[in-house]
């Protein structure tokens, strides 16, 4: 028989579809945070040339 | 020169860190798909008894269980030296390392559920070992709630290492369980007096190369994620130093 005739293949395919989707998501969460932190990061460095201008 | 050589310096440090991060993540992404090959192609099928197609869930189901508990003695570990040095870069290490675990022991137990159901004919049962699974993730979540809880840098890393170490203390009980107590839970590796266990099975040759592979793999994983996030909290703590010190000088 099979892997895809088995009619346990269905629990296998979701158990790794789990596994590999958390990976995923997670990896996108880095991804954000580190989008995120590049903007703060720009942001903040626009307001300390203006302070060191008014200065 | 003074203000220009450390900044430089340091930014090539953070470049070469970087690049070796990337380097892992790359081979961790080549080995992902070797060891998909391996368990769908290469792996022998399981008997009805240990649930037949779906007993190829073991190799990523005990490879995410190895990186959910051994993240929980990475973050002991990591207390341990932040309680001796005082060094927040230990801080940052048992956060990003105990975040990481709340990934590997959710994918844990929902793909246990899904080896059960064919198995054990049920999604779960309160059976020791798993309660005390179920209980380790809330455990983790708690530790994320704790460290969310407090503003003070210093009290948070201090109250958050002491739970990190008393919280690891269940991982050791947890490899036990199923070994010297009666569980449905099978085990594999090992010598075990636990006669109640359902589902288990002789673990050949193949099955051992290739779990090993699976378990390199995750290990690989577990890297990438963890000095991925090290490095954003480094910068997320560099930032808000500098906004602080922003608003202190308005």
């Amino acid at each position: 028989m099979s892997l895809l005739e088995d009619k346990n293949a269905v629990y296998l395919f979701t158990a790794y579809g789990v596994i590999l989707g958390a990976m995923t998501v997670y990896l996108a969460a880095l991804w954000l945070r580190r989008r995120n932190l590049d903007r703060d990061d720009e942001l903040l460095r626009q307001i300390e040339e203006e302070e060191q201008q008014g200065k | 020169m003074e203000s220009v050589l450390p900044t430089s310096v340091s930014a090539a440090h953070s470049r070469s860190r970087e690049s070796l991060t990337r380097a892992i993540g790359v081979a961790a992404a080549g080995m992902l798909a070797v060891a998909l090959v391996m368990v769908f192609v290469l792996a022998p099928s399981g008997d009805v008894r240990s649930g037949g197609e779906a007993q190829r869930i073991f190799y990523f189901h005990l490879s995410s269980a190895w990186i959910g508990f051994g993240a929980w003695l990475v973050t002991a570990f990591c207390g341990v030296r932040y309680l001796q040095t005082r060094d927040l870069q230990w801080d940052r290490r048992a956060h990003a390392s105990a975040e990481i675990g709340v990934l590997f022991i959710t994918t844990t137990l929902l793909s246990g559920m899904l080896w059960g159901r064919p198995t054990w004919n049920t999604w779960w049962t309160w059976d020791f070992k798993l309660t005390l699974s179920a209980l380790q993730l809330l455990m983790y979540l708690a530790y994320l709630m704790l460290r969310g809880g407090l503003e003070n840098v210093n009290q948070r890393a201090r109250f958050a290492s002491v739970y990190g170490i008393v919280g690891a203390l269940t991982v050791p009980l947890n490899f036990l369980v199923s070994r010297v107590l009666q569980s449905i839970h099978p085990a594999v590796f090992g010598p075990s007096v636990n006669a109640a266990q359902q589902g288990g099975f002789g673990v050949s040759m193949d099955r051992v190369v290739i779990l090993i592979f699976c378990l390199v793999t995750f290990t690989m994983i577990y890297l990438f994620f963890f000095r991925s996030r090290v490095a954003l909290l480094e910068r997320e703590d560099a930032l808000a130093a500098r906004k602080a010190a922003l608003l202190d000088a308005e």
